[in-house]
């Protein structure tokens, strides 16, 4: 399967096997309108027209803000989110052109460029200084940001994100201009004399903080995830799906000569999405963009794991269980 | 040969008979005894490769070829490698066999090995916790490479690393003791030394610091760590008493910082401003004017009633002429002590290739806990072990522009006083 992707991606069978992988019909322009508009009444009257520009289609998915507001909501709030969503999603997917439901769809197509690449480099060069909200990405250095993410980013994945965030968000408020450097200090002047700090620097200004990392980075795997966490957990893990269903159209269309937009992409919407607090999740992602070959092992091909290595392997579940869900309705 | 697996019995059993019988009990190396490790390293890198020497390699060593490279390796390394055995003990683990084996019983409970899971050599045979510490303060002294250190003991170079590493932890945790700052009475004593040598009356110490050079994986590469040389450093600050014993140290601030900045992250710029800290009798001189205690610091620090850097100007008037000399003499303590730990664990002067950021913090200070122990233990160094240049080569002295009026009005109190007391020296 693996191959199977890759080799096929200057093809242009892609959405035949994008559809049949899901259990849409392929081939067929006209079942395929049958099909959803059976599926969803939303969108009977929507001309469903076939992709012709791959490119045309991943600007105008990832320019939109509205369907990623749609996607933050928790899924408690029914089925009748559930189905708005997976017509955004289809939406986005097979360029409906639905303006109700995706309104933004049409503009912002330049947004998601990269719009100054020098610090794209910048922040690969200088992993320690990027300040989670608002670093640039810099997806081309996956090491850097693993390496961030064992510091931050798992307070996404699992509890206590609230207050650890809160105090995180506070921090880059004040200090988002500030590069940034986690050092371990040893004082002998101080009761313990070994402590973990994090330092904020611009040009002679230097902050120092105490690091609240150190129980969330160790503490962290052994915490049981609350009711509020599962929560997040199932908004966090819809995210993902609904975005691995769009990334892999992405994939698919933008592949060969766009590589490095996707994970900006990505970034840029994350930052969005996690408008909530979950403010690190950037840093979390972007790393494994540039894996999709190697995380096409074993799963579903079309289902790329663009989150956390975590939460990715339930991914591919989880985008079925959707789907079918989706089926059923 | 991996060591015979024992049944939970016999473990048990060597467990009991062990705490009667302290080490003797654990299979640690069965056919070396304890200073065997010593005599074979010695025969293996003693400046003269001796017939002994090959004797011994042909006799016990299957690696032969490997030990004639090993030989003529450390050898060609270190030339001045002195002809007297014990001498030779110093040269290569920079303490005396005394204090080594004080440090030994310092770590032993932390570094003993117990099969299955205990280090082994590649006789596969258990280190003995002697073995251990000399290959950890090896890799700390010479700051060779793991493989080369690992070489001389007939190690891995994996072991090298989990040996120092184990070590480290050990000392940072029970050598404690070898670094605080003084009681009232060893601070009298401290001061007293001061105020005969230097003439500074109620000085308490001298502070420097120096920068730890690394090199960093370009992923961690950060301006932050990146000093005024260009170089990525971090920093160590140390506070020393007359003997160049660490008082008071400060390190795993980066070395993108300036000196004085460094200084107001530390726990003893707090206390000391907080009056917790340099907080004794206060010098009522003969004017009516007060020398509080302090420290006397580099132009990279800020002057301050407790930290007395020199006077930056040149037209020095000529009653401070004399502090100057003196101010000078008492802060190259702090200085030598700098090029002393630097010249003894070499490890802290050769540039660290990609370390630990976590981890390096710990290894400069048990580099000062092993400093501050062969001062306790009165062990005498060679002379030539520590730093020919400044501990800091290529760093210009940056100059702190802060002066706290108080600062001013102490200094030229202390340089009165000394003045004064020139005067009357030489009618008595």
């Amino acid at each position: 399967m693996l191959c199977s992707i890759s080799t096929g991606k200057s093809g242009s069978k892609w959405l035949d096997r994008l559809r049949s992988a899901k259990g849409f019909p392929t081939g067929n322009d006209d079942d395929l309108e049958h099909f959803l508009t059976h599926r969803d009444p939303n969108l009977s009257n929507s001309p469903i027209t076939k992709p012709s520009d791959p490119k045309s289609i991943s600007d105008s998915t990832c320019s939109d803000e509205k369907p990623v507001q749609d996607r933050s909501q928790p899924p408690e709030t029914g089925e009748k989110e559930w189905f708005g969503i997976m017509s955004n999603v289809l939406a986005e997917l097979f360029n409906m052109g639905d303006s109700n439901q995706i309104p933004k769809l049409s503009g912002k197509k330049s947004s998601r460029k990269q719009t100054n690449p020098k610090i794209c480099l910048l922040s690969s060069v200088r992993q320690e200084d990027e300040v989670p909200a608002t670093a640039p990405s810099s997806g081309d250095n996956s090491l850097t940001e693993m390496k961030d993410s064992n510091g931050e980013v798992k307070t996404v994945n699992q509890g206590k994100v609230d207050c650890l965030d809160a105090e995180e968000e506070k921090c880059n408020q004040d200090l988002s201009a500030y590069s940034r450097s986690e050092v371990t200090v040893i004082d002998t002047s101080c009761a313990v004399w070994k402590f973990e700090k994090l330092l904020f620097r611009k040009k002679n200004v230097w902050k120092v903080r105490d690091k609240k990392g150190k129980s969330r980075s160790i503490g962290r795997k052994k915490r049981k995830a609350s009711e509020c966490d599962e929560q997040l957990e199932a908004r966090k893990k819809m995210k993902l799906s609904v975005e691995s269903f769009k990334e892999r159209n992405e994939e698919e269309s933008a592949m060969p000569s766009n590589e490095e937009q996707n994970p900006h992409n990505a970034k840029k919407e994350e930052c969005k999405e996690t408008s909530d607090g979950l403010s690190q999740v950037p840093k979390k992602r972007s790393p494994f963009s540039r894996l999709p070959r190697k995380s096409r092992e074993g799963g579903s091909p079309v289902i790329l794991v663009r989150g956390s290595k975590k939460t990715g392997a339930n991914l591919p579940k989880i985008t079925l269980k959707d789907t079918s869900r989706r089926h059923k309705a | 040969m991996a060591p015979p697996k024992k049944s939970k019995k016999a473990k048990r059993e060597s467990k009991k008979s062990k705490k009667c019988k302290s080490m003797s009990v654990v299979p640690i190396e069965p056919r070396a005894t304890e200073s065997d490790w010593w005599d074979s390293f010695w025969q293996k890198n003693s400046p003269i490769p001796v017939f002994s020497a090959t004797k011994w390699r042909d006799e016990c060593n299957p690696f032969k070829n490997a030990s004639v490279m090993k030989i003529f390796y450390t050898v060609s390394d270190c030339s001045a490698i002195p002809t007297d055995e014990a001498e030779g003990f110093k040269f290569f683990f920079r303490v005396s066999k005394k204090t080594f084996d004080y440090i030994c019983s310092l770590v032993r409970q932390d570094l003993v090995s117990r099969p299955p899971s205990g280090l082994i050599n590649i006789e596969g045979r258990l280190l003995s916790v002697e073995k251990q510490v000399a290959i950890a303060l090896r890799r700390l002294a010479s700051g060779e490479s793991q493989v080369s250190v690992g070489a001389a003991f007939g190690v891995g170079q994996s072991t090298v690393s989990q040996v120092t590493w184990r070590f480290i932890e050990a000392v940072e945790e029970r050598a404690k003791h070898h670094l605080r700052w003084p009681d009232f009475n060893r601070m009298e004593e401290i001061k007293s030394k001061f105020e005969t040598s230097y003439g500074l009356s109620n000085c308490c110490g001298a502070i420097d610091a120096t920068h730890i050079i690394m090199t960093l994986p370009a992923v961690q590469t950060s301006d932050d760590w990146c000093d005024q040389e260009n170089n990525y450093s971090m920093f160590l600050q140390g506070v020393v008493d007359d003997e160049m014993r660490f008082l008071d140290i400060v390190t795993g601030w980066p070395g993108g910082m300036t000196v004085s900045r460094l200084l107001k992250c530390t726990g003893f710029y707090r206390n000391c401003e907080a009056g917790e800290r340099l907080n004794g009798n206060v010098r009522i001189l003969s004017e009516g004017a007060e020398i509080r205690e302090y420290v006397v610091g580099g132009v990279g620090y800020p002057l301050l009633p407790w930290l007395i850097t020199p006077c930056e100007y040149n037209d020095i008037p000529s009653s401070m002429s004399g502090f100057k000399t003196n101010h000078e003499a008492a802060r190259s303590l702090a200085v030598r002590a700098f090029s002393q730990l630097k010249g003894t664990w070499r490890i802290l002067s050769k540039v660290m290739w990609r370390p630990d950021k976590r981890k390096l913090p710990s290894i400069i200070l048990v580099c000062c806990l092993l400093h501050n122990i062969i001062i306790d233990s009165k062990d005498k160094l060679q002379p030539d072990v520590a730093l020919s240049s400044h501990h800091d080569p290529g760093y210009g002295q940056q100059c702190c522009k802060q002066v706290d009026p108080l600062g001013k009005a102490m200094r030229e109190n202390i340089a009165k006083h000394l003045q004064h007391g020139k005067e009357k020296a030489p009618s008595n």
